[in-house]
């Protein structure tokens, strides 16, 4: 027990550790700022969700029901969180070998390096199930033993998920044998992954904007109680666990306890075969290229070698190239589901905003891909090899800027040749878009390098850590929330200019932020690109 | 040895390598490097030892320009690594004490990437990479993928790739940790032949036989001082002492 407690201590310390300097938050002020913004962009919609689905449920003397939708709603979330979380920290992680020697058993593993899991997947369950939790407590007059079994449930949520996840990929991986079939079910599990996410999201956003079906459901004769727990009965026990309700206490944590013992009798059988085998290079066919000499470019062998890091790595990969398939999945998700259709988008009332539409498609590579703000991370400790380099130090950065934008060229490009075949645009509507998307994605992929440069985070165990646990995106991301607001506020302004005249300005304001931030980077930034120790 | 530094200086040939005053500190208030002067002539060998945390492998960062100095100046052929960098790196190539690097191309990817790097010609590049490859006994691993090796292998490729380029200063950290004795003596041969041949080697090392046989100078650092920096004669002159006892003495806890 104390080898697995001083275990679990040790990769909780790392995690932990890792995550805090993940978020890095040398900026003093800024970065806790930074922080609490992104955490309360995430935070804010989770609790209005969980306000407007108490009102009708209460009304109908059912406000239990938000714990049971919540809890639902979490254990997918963990569940889909948990799932590649799993696989990078088994099957990808650096520290299995130093593991697989030290005297301890297979579950001792296992369940230690899980107890990371569970405390990410915790905070997920913050996001989600606490809102809804804390709202129902409020609302309840709690009294202090329902806090008290609120916080019990609120601990325990992770469970479920997590060992349902690990069960699930174990006996998978088991028969997931070599490299590069590894690397190809990591893949397409995560497309399958991201269809899901998104389906269940647009689910969520049409239940949510149906206050009538919430009704009707819940008029139901069997009540909606029973009817959710036909699917998932411990949404039926957590909800009464809170309540109070012994027995179902009593069930969800036998449910639980039974999980982790299976969990333990399948970590015994199934780790030195699953784990085990992943981390044995000799167990992966090694394929005999051929010799050659050939002279190419600084420029092309950086481009490549840039390229090359992230296509060889299937969580580089998923978070650069697949991001780009997310609009065409979440239009195939709505057109299959009947949420939107072609005549829908070619009506003449979209007439005016077809243009803003064509531009927001091809831009979405630009926007939700933000490879430049990993570019240098992404490296990890092999960035040495670039600094010692006779190159100069703006063309290190350059060539990382250039595959960004070549990477998110590519799928503006995919993207407008499907957009244009579905949807008839007119050819100035398409010259306008594709000179907004390039000045865009110009500026983004370079403004995201100064984020890296400032962050750039090359010691991680996981590449998961690197590209998706990396506080970096949310910065990111929270730099394109500010630049949409800004949009948002010149076409209001601007209104009267029209749709063409609108995108010739944003245009113009995009280049004008790309050179601004291109001298950032090249003239002020470099000095601290120079600086990046390893 | 002695000898053979006086005919260099005799010569007059330039200084390949000059540290003035270099100090690096991390947090800005310990430093891991402490006002340190050095100077390596071109053709030498010159072995850097000193215990672990030293100041060893931050030197030699700071001479790669891998880590900037907190203060002072290093120069390369007379260039400085820090007003012009470019200049100053097509002097040397580098091997690090570790060798992480990009692993997911093949070897020979790896060997024309740093040829490229160094604008090294078709013929030469060749030439350069078959020669040391099969020195090494990896030529014929050059087309598996380098996540495929071995850490002797991975370490046999980065020097290789270092030797491409057929720089004016080698600088190795810890080169022979790692390889098998075969291809460490390979690796003495290499350096004693690239200095016959006029380049400069500079290493880093515990293994003080290797420096002992090696090198025209010994540089000792010690908690980011240079404790010494002359040839062998020199250091254990008046003394029956061994190497290893001077460099014990010198680096004891006081």
């Amino acid at each position: 027990m104390n080898k697995f407690i001083s275990l679990t201590k040790l990769q909780l310390k790392d995690f932990i550790s890792r995550y805090v300097s993940g978020l890095n938050l040398r900026g003093g002020n800024i970065g806790k700022i930074l922080l609490i913004f992104v955490a309360a962009m995430l935070l804010l919609p989770s609790i209005q969700l969980s306000q407007s689905l108490y009102t009708p449920v209460a009304m109908l003397g059912y406000p239990q029901l938000l714990i049971t939708f919540m809890y639902i709603a979490a254990v997918m979330a963990m569940l889909f969180t948990a799932l590649p979380f799993i696989i990078s920290i088994f099957f990808y992680s650096k520290d299995i070998t130093f593991l697989s020697s030290l005297p301890i058993t297979e579950s001792t593993i296992v369940f230690s390096k899980l107890s990371a899991i569970y405390i990410y997947l915790l905070a997920v369950s913050g996001f989600i199930f606490g809102p809804a939790l804390a709202i129902y407590i409020i609302n309840s007059n709690g009294s202090l033993l329902l806090f008290i079994l609120g916080m019990i449930t609120f601990i325990t949520s992770p469970i479920l998920p997590l060992v349902i996840a690990t069960i699930i990929i174990l006996p998978i991986m088991r028969f997931i044998s070599g490299s590069k079939r590894r690397n190809l079910f990591s893949i397409l599990g995560s497309i399958l992954l991201l269809a899901v996410i998104i389906g269940l999201q647009l689910a969520l956003t049409r239940f949510q904007s149906d206050p009538e079906g919430i009704q009707q459901l819940l008029a139901q004769s069997d009540g909606i109680l029973n009817l959710v727990g036909k699917g998932f009965p411990p949404s039926i026990w957590i909800t009464n666990m809170v309540q109070g309700s012994m027995i179902d206490t009593l069930l969800f944590f036998g449910l639980n306890i039974l999980l982790i013992l299976i969990l333990q009798f399948l970590s015994k059988v199934l780790y030195r075969k699953a784990m085990l085998s992943f981390n044995q290079q000799g167990s992966i066919g090694i394929k005999q290229g051929s010799i050659y000499y050939k002279k190419r470019s600084i420029g092309y062998q950086l481009i490549r070698r840039h390229i090359l890091i992230i296509i060889s790595n299937p969580t580089f990969f998923l978070n650069t190239f697949l991001i780009m398939i997310v609009p065409i999945l979440m239009f195939g998700i709505m057109y299959f589901t009947g949420e939107v259709s072609l005549q829908t988008l070619n009506s003449p009332l979209l007439d005016p905003y077809r243009v803003f539409i064509f531009a927001g498609i091809i831009s979405s590579p630009a926007i939700i891909g933000s490879n430049s703000a990993t570019a240098i991370t992404r490296e990890g400790k092999s960035f040495w090899e670039t600094k010692i380099l006779p190159i100069s130090l703006q063309d290190n950065i350059k060539y990382r800027v250039i595959t960004t934008i070549m990477i998110s060229i590519l799928g503006s490009l995919i993207l407008a040749i499907v957009s244009i075949i579905l949807l008839n645009f007119s050819l100035i509507q398409v010259l306008l878009g594709i000179m907004a998307c390039v000045s865009l994605t110009l500026f983004l992929s370079t403004i995201d390098i100064i984020i890296n440069i400032y962050r750039p985070m090359l010691d991680w165990t996981h590449p998961t850590a690197a590209v998706k646990n990396n506080m970096n995106v949310m910065i990111s991301l929270a730099i394109r929330v500010a630049l949409g607001g800004l949009v948002y506020l010149i076409a209001i302004i601007a209104k009267a200019l029209g749709s063409s005249s609108l995108m010739i300005l944003f245009s113009c304001i995009f280049l004008v932020l790309f050179f601004i931030s291109r001298y950032l980077v090249y003239k002020v930034f470099v000095k601290m690109f120079r600086d990046i120790s390893i | 040895m002695l000898l053979i530094v006086k005919i260099l200086l005799k010569e007059g040939r330039g200084l390949m390598l000059s540290l003035k005053n270099i100090s690096k500190s991390y947090d800005g208030k310990k430093k891991a490097v402490n006002n340190l002067n050095l100077d390596v002539k071109e053709g030498e060998i010159i072995g850097f030892i000193g215990p672990n945390g030293a100041g060893k492998t931050t030197t030699i960062k700071m001479i790669a320009g891998i880590l900037s100095p907190s203060q002072g100046e290093i120069t390369i052929n007379g260039v400085d690594i820090e007003k012009n960098a470019i200049r100053a790196k097509k002097n040397f190539t580098f091997v690090p004490d570790h060798p992480a690097i990009f692993d997911a191309i093949k070897g020979i990817d790896y060997l024309n990437f740093i040829a490229d790097m160094y604008d090294i010609s078709v013929e030469d590049r060749k030439q350069r990479i078959e020669r040391y490859t099969k020195d090494f006994q990896i030529y014929s691993a050059l087309g598996q993928t380098i996540n495929s090796y071995s850490h002797g292998m991975k370490q046999k490729l980065l020097v290789s790739g270092a030797l491409i380029p057929n720089p004016k200063l080698f600088i190795l950290d810890e080169p022979m940790v790692g390889l098998d004795p075969q291809s460490a003596k390979i690796l003495k041969d290499i350096m004693k032949e690239h200095c016959d041949r006029g380049g400069t080697v500079f290493f880093s090392s515990h293994v003080l036989e290797v420096v002992e046989n090696l090198c025209h100078r010994v540089a000792i650092i010690n908690r980011g001082n240079l404790v010494v920096c002359d040839t062998l004669e020199n250091i254990k002159r008046n003394t029956d002492s061994t190497l290893e006892q001077i460099f014990l003495e010198m680096t004891k806890d006081e």
